[in-house]
């Protein structure tokens, strides 16, 4: 068929036949509609309920991982507060240490002491011999914003632990600070640990 | 063929009719539900930027606090009850140790100029000079100061002044501490708004140091650190015993705007820290005998 049509564009003849420009006309107009009526309805299909769910899904799953990354990085800074806490904790047994001394420290040779941590509203403390302050914010005897006080160790059950052992010498301590804690939304107990020597100066 | 042309016609008019209302509501739901979701989550990004922006600022401002006070504690010879300080065409004022108010009495080292990097006089490649680090004659006194923010109500501001109470004879070749020539109150942190003490009237400044001595004759635990009470602090002996000062220090960050600390908003971040350190000279072997003066009983 085209190659008739294409015959009388150029206004020839085939196969000796002649074909009168009204038929030409006619096929001319037909062929026209046809392809205008393809092109309306594939222009005129519009969207489908399927396409509308296929983008929903997609783009619920963009949503689902930007809140997963969220929910990730509240989690991490969670995990960084806890550890800036133990941190904090290290710092101050360390610094008590030095200010304790060998001569303070020597009668608690070979023992472990328990200390307790914010939150806890102990009368009479585990340990009242050799700390007996909250570790990280005080709790009982200060008075915190709640919003502050909800920070200070996560909702976690530390546990701080001061061992002091014999060195390799008779005038050497070595003291052992232990804190172990689970962060919020997970079960794994985490523990950080630091050794100081202390020496008897003479 | 007519016929046929209509239905034609008739089909493509159909299908060229573009979306009901129906279609379009429901796309625009889709669209609007979806459209919710990302803004919501953009929210809650931005609103997490911004509270982690203000608790790092805080935490910053509070370590930086921290650590200022305890390299000062370390460095001091002793803790004083009370300082009188004198101003140029100011009536003196005398400035007492409290809970709001750190008094150090710093010894004087020598170090040339020449061999500090903080130095203008800097030289690198020049020797240590044997004399650095002996004492030298006078010393001065290190002040931090809790005041309330005039711009702020509510809050509080850390300062401190270095006074050179008797301070020798300027050595044209030591290079001292920056402050210690300095006149103006420096501003350590600001911002402070707790720790309170327990049942505190509204308006109460936060007690932000504690004194802890190593208490003598505890009949049951004996040598260990315990709390002064604030009635101590007036106790020279008492004062001259402390071994560990506490910092507590509990910090807002809020909207620059805000005016008072009283218009808070859910991106406020509070934070709190404690330490506690060591004074490295004398140190005291012990406390006051009296037992009154410690906060702990037993």
């Amino acid at each position: 068929m085209s190659l008739v049509i294409y015959a009388f564009k150029s206004g020839t003849y085939i196969l000796g036949a002649v074909i009168p420009g009204a038929l030409v006309k006619k096929l001319k107009s037909k062929k026209r509609v046809k392809n205008r009526l393809r092109a309306a309805r594939r222009a005129s299909a519009g969207m489908y309920l399927v396409e509308a769910l296929v983008s929903l899904v997609l783009s619920g799953i963009l949503a689902f991982g930007l809140l997963e990354m969220f929910t990730t990085s509240l989690r991490a800074m969670g995990r960084s507060g806890n550890e800036a806490a133990v941190n904090e904790i290290m710092d101050e047994l360390s610094e008590f240490t030095r200010s304790y001394g060998y001569s303070r420290l020597s009668p608690y040779r070979g023992q472990t002491q328990s200390l307790f941590l914010n939150k806890t509203l102990a009368t009479v403390p585990e340990s009242p011999q050799f700390h007996n302050r909250p570790l990280v914010l005080d709790m009982v005897a200060k008075q915190w914003q709640e919003k502050t006080a909800t920070n200070a160790f996560g909702s976690i059950d530390g546990k701080v632990t001061y061992a002091i052992a014999e060195g390799l010498t008779p005038d050497i301590l070595n003291v052992t600070i232990t804190v172990s804690w689970s962060d919020s939304y997970s079960q794994t107990v985490r523990q950080v640990r630091r050794s100081l020597v202390v020496m008897e100066i003479q | 063929m007519k016929t046929t042309r209509r239905r034609a016609v008739r089909r493509s008019t159909r299908n060229s009719r573009g979306l009901s209302l129906t279609e379009l509501l429901l796309g625009s739901l889709l669209l609007g539900v979806s459209l919710a979701v990302v803004a919501e989550l953009m929210a809650l990004c931005v609103m997490a930027n911004v509270k982690l922006t203000r608790q790092f600022d805080a935490q910053a401002a509070a370590r930086i606090a921290v650590d200022r006070i305890k390299r000062d504690v370390r460095m001091a010879q002793s803790i004083q009850t009370e300082i009188t300080i004198d101003k140029d065409n100011y009536p003196s004022e005398i400035k007492r140790l409290t809970a709001q108010k750190l008094i150090l009495h710093m010894p004087i080292h020598y170090l040339d100029k020449r061999n500090d990097p903080v130095d203008s006089q800097y030289s690198p490649g020049s020797a240590l000079n044997p004399l650095n680090g002996i004492t030298l004659k006078g010393y001065y006194e290190v002040v931090y100061d809790l005041v309330a923010d005039s711009q702020r109500p509510g809050e509080f501001v850390l300062q401190m002044t270095c006074e050179k109470n008797e301070l020798g004879p300027v050595d044209e070749t030591c290079s001292y501490r920056k402050e210690v020539l300095r006149t103006n109150p420096q501003r350590i942190v600001s911002g402070i708004i707790g720790p309170l003490e327990v049942n505190a009237a509204t308006g109460s400044p936060p007690r932000i140091f504690s004194y802890i001595s190593k208490r003598p004759n505890t009949s049951i635990y004996p040598g260990r650190l315990d709390m002064l009470k604030d009635v101590a602090l007036v106790n020279t002996s008492a004062v001259r015993g402390i071994s560990l000062v506490g910092v507590d220090l509990e910090v807002k960050r809020t909207d620059v705007d805000a005016q008072t600390a009283e218009s808070s908003t859910v991106l406020d971040k509070t934070l709190g820290v404690h330490a506690e350190v060591g004074l490295r000279l004398p140190p005291a072997s012990f406390g006051t005998p009296m037992d009154d003066l410690y906060e702990t009983t037993n």
